[in-house]
């Protein structure tokens, strides 16, 4: 695809069952650019996340959201999802007597469009290369869809879909919590491999560690609802040298979760 | 009378239906001694079935012109659900009357019986005599004595002792002529150290205006010392279908029974599976998968009746109501004084695919017994919108994302099931139910 990818949010506002979580959201990511949006717990990183990917749970109240020019509220998740937005998920659900290359392959085939799915021989060999990529076991393709896994396989497992279905735009919501650091080098790796221009990486996290490994080109901290500050991966310094706190002295937020305000 | 025509059912009936196949006189007499056990037991009574409101006496017999025809007298289609006899033996029921046989060299030699029950009957009256109604005695109940009175479909098989024979035996029953309950009985023997497979299909299809057909199964399998003995059940028929069902397996000393049952459809249903563990060592495992789609109740009870000394059972049944189905699982683990050493489990698992969609899951540990293990797991639950969620976020479309996560849920069963061709089947089925 020639054109880049582009992903596009106009003030956006998410409520989760009556509760307004989001307050106006601007966001603009493109293709071979990487977005880290920061901040502390509670303040709607990962409902952005959600309400993006179209969660039942989270309504849009307000404003406006375009994939590569398309409006993106309009579509069903999973047509979202084969037109190249890909979220890899903090909690990734188990799905028993499912097996993950089986998952992967109709995902992909749904991804490729009818009349276009990928040869079974061929399927298998990228599945495997891909998972040597990622240190994982070959045996993880015939257990079930992240049945009994680790909370580090799982990560694993959402980079390795990602690698798989090849999209447009991926938002990784908080990908690196709950790895430890050979576990969160292994992520990165894989998340790096896969940048170019055919790729925008939207990055949820609240530890800086993950943007060591994974370096950002912009840096954008929420509080409130809101993005409070955007800048370039020397913020993601800066916060990491000095914490959150004198952002919100500058900005006279005392409280920086959204139940605070509404 | 012509064809189809309706008549009701009383003990002149029951004694001209005996007349016009030719039974023995013990046969008839048999079926009479039923009649009257009928109408003398009260109506039985299942909690959550709505079923027994039904009247079995308004149950219609073929007048004497439809018997005559048989099965030969009309279009004798494969059955769908069974993918047709192709060159297996197989015994092909087209409504009532007697089956069309098919036998292959392994039941036709090595002293293997395979005959219409009416005509075991005659030709082999000691065996039939003493193994009919010893394990479903017909006054069980007001419905084993309504069936004993009135089967109408009868196959008898036996395997001498000794005998193994490897190919499965194929009992399929076409039930698409609503005028006419279907009455299947089934008896097989399976002497000492002899072993049988038994694949049995009940089908049919929804006829244009009709009524709908009303059916009545009783298959009893007796199972002697060492004898192996599988039985796979699938039965999909119309939602204007009503059925009642006990298949039940005795085994002798060392003997297995196993059971792979599959329940599909719409039909209004009650049935039951079992075996009784009658010999030291014996045992028996089901594996059930229950899918219903329209307005299906499905009421099924598995029963394992531990009696003997170190016996093993093992259920697992699996459900998914879709639509506005009913299931209900009844799981009856049955430990009698004196089984020592019993070991049996069970393990139920219920899913509720739509919000008109209702299932029951009830365990039974019934114990009399110290020196036993003996364990149950039950669940019911509706399917998770996060899971749902989580596979449409990669491209998969919300129906087939349900279709998955319902195979998910029944193939841990489906798998374990050891006759390939019937595996299949009911991945087939269960796939054709779920894409409507």
């Amino acid at each position: 695809m020639a054109n880049r990818p582009w992903l596009k949010v106009e003030q956006l506002h998410v409520s989760v069952e009556g509760t307004d979580i989001l307050k106006g959201v601007d966001l603009e990511v493109r293709g071979g650019e990487v977005h880290a949006i920061m901040g502390p717990n509670g303040t709607g990183k990962s409902t952005l996340a959600s309400a993006l990917m179209g969660h039942p749970k989270y309504e849009v109240t307000e404003g406006r959201a375009w994939l590569d020019g398309e409006d993106l509220l309009a579509m069903k998740v999973d047509e979202r999802a084969r037109k190249g937005l890909f979220l890899a998920m903090q909690y990734p659900s188990e799905v028993p007597g499912v097996s993950n290359a089986n998952f992967l392959r109709l995902a992909l085939n749904a991804r490729r469009g009818e009349g276009n799915e990928i040869p079974v021989l061929q399927f298998h060999r990228q599945l495997q290369k891909q998972m040597a990529a990622l240190d994982m076991d070959p045996s993880f393709a015939e257990r079930y869809l992240n049945e009994g896994f680790s909370g580090g396989e799982k990560k694993r497992n959402e980079i390795l879909q990602m690698a798989m279905l090849k999209p447009r735009i991926a938002i990784l919501d908080e990908i690196d919590s709950g790895l430890d650091i050979d576990a969160l080098k292994v992520v990165a790796k894989g998340v790096n491999d896969l940048r170019g221009p055919e790729l925008g990486v939207l990055i949820i996290t609240h530890y800086q560690r993950l943007l060591q490994y994974i370096i950002p080109d912009r840096v954008h901290v929420m509080m409130q609802g809101r993005i409070v500050r955007s800048g370039g991966r020397e913020l993601a310094e800066e916060l990491e040298a000095r914490g959150y706190d004198w952002l919100k002295q500058e900005l006279g937020i005392e409280d920086h979760t959204v139940a605070s305000q509404s | 009378m012509t064809v189809g025509q309706a008549m009701r059912v009383d003990r002149a009936a029951v004694e001209r239906w005996a007349q016009e196949r030719k039974e023995p006189r013990w046969l008839r007499e048999w079926r009479l001694a039923s009649w009257e056990a009928y109408e003398r037991l009260p109506a039985p009574k299942l909690e959550r079935s709505d079923l027994v409101k039904r009247g079995f006496g308004e149950v219609r017999l073929p007048s004497s012109a439809a018997a005559a025809a048989g099965p030969d007298g009309g279009d004798r289609k494969g059955p769908e659900v069974a993918g047709g006899a192709n060159g297996q033996s197989a015994a092909v029921f087209s409504g009532a009357g007697a089956p069309a046989l098919e036998l292959q060299g392994s039941f036709t030699n090595r002293g293997v019986y395979v005959a219409d029950l009416s005509t075991a009957a005659r030709e082999r009256e000691n065996v039939v005599r003493q193994a009919l109604g010893s394990v479903v005695s017909p006054g069980e109940n007001k419905w084993t004595a309504l069936q004993s009175a009135l089967w109408n479909a009868g196959l008898f098989i036996h395997v001498p002792a000794g005998v193994r024979v490897k190919m499965p035996f194929l009992a399929a029953y076409r039930m698409d002529e609503p005028e006419m309950p279907v009455f299947p009985r089934l008896l097989v023997v399976v002497e000492d150290g002899a072993s049988l497979t038994l694949v049995e299909t009940w089908s049919g299809s929804d006829v244009e205006g009709s009524p709908g057909v009303t059916a009545a199964g009783i298959a009893e399998c007796l199972v002697g010392a060492g004898g192996e003995v599988r039985v796979a059940t699938l039965q999909d028929l119309p939602g204007t279908a009503t059925g009642f069902v006990i298949r039940r397996a005795r085994a002798d000393q060392d003997a297995r029974v196993d059971w792979a049952i599959g329940e599909m459809g719409e039909a209004r249903l009650v049935a039951e599976y079992g075996t009784e563990l009658a010999g030291p060592g014996s045992g028996s495992d089901a594996k059930v998968v229950a899918l219903g789609t329209g307005r299906a109740h499905f009421d099924l009870t598995l029963r394992m009746v531990h009696r003997g000394r170190f016996t093993q059972s093992d259920i697992l049944a699996r459900g998914v109501a879709l639509d506005r189905s009913d299931l209900v699982f009844r799981a009856v683990t049955v430990i009698e004084k004196g089984a020592v050493g019993t070991d049996g489990h069970q393990a139920e698992g219920l899913l509720m695919l739509s919000p008109g969609a209702r299932a029951n899951a009830i365990p039974m540990l019934l114990i009399d017994e110290n020196d036993v293990k003996a364990d149950h797991a039950a669940s019911v639950g509706k399917i998770n919108p996060e899971q749902i969620y989580y596979l449409m976020s990669r491209g998969i479309a919300e129906e087939e994302a349900k279709r998955l996560i319902v195979r998910g849920f029944l193939d841990p069963v489906i798998d374990r099931i050891p006759l390939v061709g019937v595996k299949e089947q009911m991945e087939r089925l269960v796939e054709r139910k779920m894409s409507r």
